[in-house]
């Protein structure tokens, strides 16, 4: 680009480039970078506060994925961090200071889920729960749900939802009392708890199980050969959620193809370790593993090696659960370690499915960011940069969309 | 169009070579350059002038300087439909606009972003709007300042309550 150099030049700078070229930079750009550019003078202070471009940032935000993880050391050095496939590195998410009037830093805090502006956040000795919004700069006490006050191990991943919009959320979780399966859910505007029990799937499914985008799925229970699952319609209309009972039928004496083929390979059927589940709006991972040496020595079980990675969906009438897609072998090669352990955490919206898995071994956490769009029938992995988790805890991990500007 | 209006352009002052109609591109500094019509319609705002009949005399090109033209005639070339035989040796290309550490490339992708924006050449717009905004990315708030050489306008209360405003960004 250094050719012409012996002719005149005009200097231009940022500053001086026309405001919509300012604003097309910046919309590639997430959400911290362009606070961060607020900060650079005032012009492009001005530039940013623009009520059109904030309108602008906020509708693309809402379909913007991000991944928190909450990590910790002791209790007191907690850090929330966020990454976003628009940048290239984690962000810490400053949330000590809202936390601290209502908190105390003692606190043995779990970080549960998040959506949009909220973030909710358990309290361990306090038995409590907690969200905090990072748009309006407040934490507000969420009161005990009519199953009383219970503590971080009680909340299950699968089985909770939160929705929120602006200033608004609900918080929704199925829990079975006395073997009935009963929906739970907080309002921010009532600032109250309903709930309701949940009815046999008599054929009837809410409309949303065809038009997925309007059903919220909360599994309450789930077992090797098969789950259930509490549906309930998204938005709230006081129609009685319905329970969804499928099963897992794999390798069953069934023709069918996919079925048949996701067997292959597959000898240790019903070990648990071999096969991890990990569930979220009505879609399942099926990860499969195997010991990397075939010797059955205690000592080489502990080290596994990723076989294969698949995601499954409910059947139309609920009845089962239905293998849609694998991730195709060159990318397995790619992300494919041995482990120790593993997690996951799976989300869908919108027809894309983003799927977080942690692994650790010998004290090393991987983790690795994959996602599925159902429409192109693609698997895309989006790489990670190292989230520096050597020697510490994990203390909660969650997906969510719709971080704003204001 | 027909031949009529072709030979009717040439002999108003433009040229051809080949079938290939020239077009005369004067810069602000008043260097002038001759483009193939095929190559320089990648402007939508010479398409316009070209489909207007506007195109039959030398064309201004204000605000743009002769070096950044040649720069812009250089795209153009690369991006012409069978100037480059694959996609990847394109991006190969494309790919010196990724680093703009050097302040001489940013001044570069800068004028260049004008001259886009001027003549309406959306590929060098996203190209340049990206690598601008690449080079932000990770950035610190200081760290911006620098590479864009900006001095803060902001008194130390201003920045504060901005800080404040948008708290949760701010421990980076």
């Amino acid at each position: 680009m250094a050719n012409h150099s012996n002719s005149t030049k005009n200097a231009v700078s940022f500053c001086l480039l026309p405001s919509d070229l300012i604003h097309n930079i910046l919309l590639y750009l997430a959400l911290p970078e362009i606070m961060g550019m607020k900060l650079v003078n005032k012009s492009i202070s001005y530039l940013i506060s623009d009520q059109n471009f904030v309108r602008e940032i906020n509708s693309r935000s809402k379909s913007a994925w991000w991944l928190f993880v909450y990590k910790k050391r002791w209790c007191r050095n907690a850090v929330l961090e966020g990454f976003t496939d628009q940048s290239t590195r984690w962000f810490k998410i400053a949330i000590a200071d809202l936390l601290k009037p209502v908190i105390s830093p003692f606190e043995d805090l779990y970080f549960m889920t998040a959506s949009a502006n909220i973030f909710l956040f358990a309290s361990n000795s306090k038995r409590q729960v907690f969200a905090v919004n990072l748009v309006s700069k407040t934490v507000k006490e969420i009161p005990a749900s009519p199953l009383g006050p219970r503590g971080t191990s009680s909340w299950r991943r699968s089985g909770m939802k939160l929705v929120a919009e602006r200033e608004r959320f609900r918080f929704l979780f199925a829990e079975l009392v006395n073997d009935r399966p009963v929906l739970f859910e907080y309002s921010s505007e009532t600032n109250t708890w309903l709930s309701m029990e949940a009815k046999e799937n008599t054929g009837n499914l809410p409309r949303g199980v065809e038009r997925e985008g309007d059903c919220i799925f909360l599994n309450v229970t789930n077992r090797p050969h098969g789950s259930v699952v509490v549906a309930v319609g998204s938005q709230s209309n006081n129609a009685p959620p319905v329970i969804i009972r499928p099963r897992i039928d794999v390798g069953g004496n069934n023709n069918n193809n996919d079925r048949q083929q996701v067997a292959v390979g597959f000898s240790n059927w019903g070990s648990a370790t071999d096969r991890l589940h990990v569930y979220g709006d009505g879609h399942m991972v099926i990860i499969r593993s195997s010991g990397v040496d075939d010797k059955s020595s205690s000592e080489a079980r502990s080290v596994r090696k990723l076989r294969s990675i698949e995601v499954w969906g409910l059947s139309r009438n609920g009845e089962y659960w239905e293998y849609i897609s694998r991730v195709p072998s060159d990318l397995m090669k790619k992300i494919s370690k041995d482990y120790g352990v593993m997690m996951g955490c799976l989300e869908k919206a919108d027809w894309e499915i983003k799927i977080v898995l942690m692994s650790n071994h010998e004290c090393l956490w991987q983790m690795f960011w994959l996602s599925y769009d159902m429409e192109t029938n693609s698997w895309t992995w989006i790489p990670l940069p190292d989230c520096n988790m050597k020697g510490l805890n994990m203390a909660g991990i969650a997906f969510s969309r719709g971080l704003t500007l204001s | 169009m027909s031949t009529a209006a072709t030979a009717d352009a040439s002999s108003s002052g433009d040229t051809t070579e080949g079938s290939v109609r020239l077009l005369t591109l004067q810069s602000e500094d008043g260097e002038v350059f001759e483009v193939k019509e095929t190559i320089a319609t990648q402007s939508v705002t010479i398409k316009g002038m070209v489909d207007d009949d506007c195109a039959t005399s030398t064309i201004p090109v204000c605000n743009v300087t002769g070096r950044t033209l040649a720069m812009v005639i250089e795209w153009w070339n690369k991006h012409e439909i069978g100037a480059v035989s694959n996609e990847k040796e394109l991006k190969e290309w494309e790919s010196q606009f990724d680093t703009i550490d050097d302040k001489s490339d940013r001044d570069d992708v800068y004028d260049l972003l004008m001259a886009a924006n001027y003549l309406n050449i959306p590929t060098l717009l996203d190209c340049c709007t990206s690598a601008v905004a690449e080079a932000i990315k990770g950035k610190s708030t200081d760290e911006m300042r620098e590479f864009f050489d900006i001095k803060s306008d902001f008194d130390e209360k201003e920045e504060d309550a901005l800080r404040k405003e948008n708290q949760w960004a701010f421990e980076n």
